[in-house]
């Protein structure tokens, strides 16, 4: 159901104004939310994480890019996003990816954050390769 | 319904290959007279499915699309007959539909899972005149609060209805609602 709506996604033209962008978030969230059950069945998750936590992964997913304002840049995280969804519902990643990239890697920052005591140069290097 | 469809995506490959075969027999055994009816059907049955599923073999989905088009017209001849003779009790039930107000069950529900999904401690305070925004969510947990809604009641909400939520009331009211239309529609 979720692969069959998601095939007669086309790319939409530029958004007019910050307005429409926002609307066009809104959307693609409620298409993202509306495809988790169907993905939770493909890739075998019940027993890894739930539905409302997957949902609380893509909306946290959505609140990194909150400080943008160039509904052109928004079209194309927009683009990115919807290209994204459509590899996860068409199967076209394993389920470690999901689990590596929507469950545990949460986590992982997560427990990054709390490292105060270590130096700088630690927080850099166990955030990034490249610095 | 969710796992049903997935359990469709599943066997889709199957699927792709049985479609492969079953259009070069058709093609090759199409001229024969002696078809029988059990093959006839199950033959418009795979086209209906194709019909549904797949964008390509324009032409097969041509004809099962005239075969779907025959059943549908048969099937919904009955449909509206049925339909000609309940029509003044869902006129009386939709009538009924608009004075209904959310139940207290409704309403506190729609507590909880506002509580859950801002993380609010339990000792906050949420009237049903409560707004979303002053518990401290922005539009987006608006939005990740109805799709919430919509997975617990097992309703879609369209996006005209939930642009206009943002008390807890007007949540609760507009799931009454879809319940009502749902349970009625059925």
């Amino acid at each position: 159901m979720a692969n069959a709506a998601l095939r007669n996604v086309k790319v939409l033209p530029n958004s007019a104004n910050m307005e429409e962008a926002r609307h066009r978030v809104f959307q693609f969230f409620r298409t993202a939310c509306r495809s988790l059950p169907s993905v939770m069945e493909i890739y075998n998750l019940y027993d890894v994480v739930s539905v409302s936590e997957l949902r609380s992964s893509v909306s946290s997913q959505i609140r990194k890019n909150i400080h943008v304002t160039d509904p052109k840049v928004i079209d194309m995280l927009l683009f990115k996003g919807m290209e994204e969804l459509k590899n996860v519902v068409d199967h076209s990643k394993q389920r470690h990816h999901i689990i590596g990239q929507y469950v545990v890697g949460q986590q992982v920052q997560d427990s990054a954050t709390k490292d105060q005591g270590t130096s700088t140069f630690l927080k850099n290097f166990y955030n990034t390769n490249y610095f | 319904m969710a796992s049903v469809s997935a359990t469709s995506l599943r066997f889709q490959p199957f699927l792709k290959l049985s479609t492969r075969t079953t259009t070069q027999r058709n093609q090759f055994k199409f001229p024969n007279i002696n078809t029988s009816e059990k093959k006839f059907r199950r033959c418009s049955e795979m086209y209906h499915d194709l019909e549904g599923r797949s964008n390509g073999w324009k032409r097969v989905t041509k004809e099962g699309r005239d075969q779907g088009c025959y059943k549908t017209s048969s099937l919904g001849a009955v449909s509206v007959g049925w339909n000609r003779r309940t029509f003044p009790s869902l006129r009386s039930s939709r009538l009924r539909i608009c004075a209904v107000k959310a139940q207290p069950e409704t309403v506190q529900k729609v507590c909880d899972i506002v509580r859950k999904q801002l993380a609010l401690p339990a000792e906050s305070e949420l009237t049903p005149d409560t707004k979303f925004s002053a518990l401290g969510a922005d539009s987006l947990d608006t939005v990740e609060i109805v799709m919430g809604l919509e997975e617990e009641f097992g309703i879609t909400v369209e996006e005209d209805g939930s642009q206009n939520i943002s008390t807890v009331q007007e949540a609760a009211d507009l799931i009454e609602k879809l319940i009502q239309d749902k349970s009625g529609a059925s």
